[in-house]
C-alpha cells in the first residue's frame, strides 16, 4: 500500500533543484583527464630534458645568461592577469588537477615544473589601487594560477 | 569500477546532487562535493564493490560532510543567499497540482527542508535516490533497522506537519 505522504513527497521530485550542466562536464570528463595529465607530464619531461641539454650546451659555450625572475602569469575566464606573487585567496580550491591546455600564460619562464591550482572565487589585491577585487569564475571556466616550484 | 562510476552518475545524478545539497545547503558546495567524490573514486580505481550505488552515495555523503566540517558550505550559503538553499527550486511542477495542491506542496517542501538532518537524508536517499533500505544502511554505515526506523519517523513528522494544516 502506498503511503500518501511518501507519494506526495515523491511528487515533489519534479521541483527538485537541478545540478548545473557543468557538473556533468566535471564528473564525466574523468576518463579523459588522466590521459591529458599523462600527455602533459610527458611533454613537460621532454621540455625539461631539452632545457637541461640546452643549458649544458650554453654553459660550455660560455653563453649562459643570468636567470631573470620573470613573473608567472595566468589568465582565464575574463579574470585580469594575476601575478602569482600577489596575495591571492580562495574559499574553495583544490590542488593537483591540471586542466591541460587551459593555461593562457601571458609570460613566464620556459615550461618547468609548475604547481597548478584550480581556483574559483578568487580574491586578489590590485597592486595599483591596493583594493581587493573578487572575481567569481563560472565553474566551467577555471582559472589556473601557476606558481613556480623550485 | 570506473565503468560503474559513469553508469551510477548517469542514473543517480539527481539523487547524488540532492543528497549533497541536503547536507551542505549550498548549491556550489553540493556540486563540489559530488565532483570531489567522483574524482577520488576515479583515482582510487578499486575493484567494484558489491554495491557500487551505495558505495558512491556513501562517498558523496562523506564529501558533503567534509565540506560542512570545513565550515565553507553553510557560511557561504548564508552569505550568498541570505539563507541555506533548499533542495527544491521553489517552483511547483504542474503534476504536483494534480496530486498535491500547490499550496500544500509548498508547505510540504518546507517541511522536508525543516526535517532534522538525519531524517531528511533518509527521505532523500529513499525517495529521490530510490535506494533500498539495504543500500541506505550501507551508505550511512548504520544498521538496517535504524535506517528504516529513521525513515518512518521522518514520514511521521511530515504527516503530523501536514495534518496540522488541516
Amino acid at each position: 500500500m502506498i503511503d500518501p505522504i511518501e507519494d506526495a513527497v515523491r511528487q515533489l521530485a519534479q521541483s527538485l533543484r537541478q545540478p548545473t550542466p557543468s557538473l556533468d562536464r566535471r564528473v564525466l570528463s574523468r576518463g579523459a583527464r588522466p590521459r591529458l595529465i599523462a600527455a602533459a607530464m610527458a611533454g613537460m619531461a621532454l621540455a625539461a630534458g631539452l632545457a637541461i641539454v640546452a643549458g649544458w650546451w650554453m654553459h660550455h659555450a660560455g653563453q649562459i645568461r643570468p636567470s631573470s625572475p620573470a613573473p608567472i602569469m595566468a589568465t582565464g575566464a575574463g579574470l585580469p592577469a594575476v601575478d602569482a606573487r600577489h596575495p591571492v585567496r580562495t574559499e574553495r580550491s583544490w590542488t593537483g588537477v591540471v586542466y591541460a591546455g587551459s593555461v593562457d600564460r601571458a609570460e613566464g619562464p620556459p615550461l618547468r615544473a609548475y604547481r597548478v591550482r584550480t581556483l574559483r572565487n578568487v580574491q586578489w589585491q590590485d597592486p595599483a589601487s591596493g583594493t581587493t577585487v573578487t572575481s567569481t569564475v563560472p565553474q566551467e571556466r577555471v582559472v589556473l594560477l601557476a606558481a613556480d616550484v623550485h | 569500477m570506473r565503468r560503474d562510476l559513469e553508469r551510477v552518475y548517469r542514473e543517480h545524478r539527481q539523487g547524488l546532487f540532492t543528497l549533497a545539497l541536503s547536507i551542505t545547503r549550498c548549491v556550489a558546495s553540493a556540486e563540489d562535493a559530488v565532483h570531489a567524490a567522483f574524482e577520488r573514486l576515479w583515482r582510487m580505481d578499486r575493484a567494484a564493490p558489491t554495491n557500487p550505488v551505495a558505495y558512491v552515495y556513501s562517498a558523496v555523503r562523506n564529501a558533503a560532510l567534509d565540506q560542512v566540517r570545513r565550515g565553507q558550505a553553510r557560511e557561504k550559503a548564508q552569505a550568498e543567499l541570505g539563507a541555506a538553499a533548499s533542495i527544491y527550486d521553489g517552483v511547483a511542477g504542474p503534476a504536483s497540482a494534480e496530486v498535491v495542491a500547490a499550496e500544500t506542496a509548498t508547505v510540504l517542501r518546507r517541511a522536508v527542508d525543516d526535517l532534522p538532518d538525519d531524517q531528511r537524508e533518509a527521505v532523500v536517499l529513499r525517495i529521490y535516490g530510490q535506494l533500498t533500505f539495504e543500500q541506505m544502511a550501507e551508505t550511512l554505515g548504520e544498521p538496517l533497522a535504524t535506517v528504516a526506523s529513521r525513515y518512518r519517523r521522518a514520514l511521521e513528522a511530515l504527516r503530523q506537519r501536514m495534518e496540522g494544516l488541516q
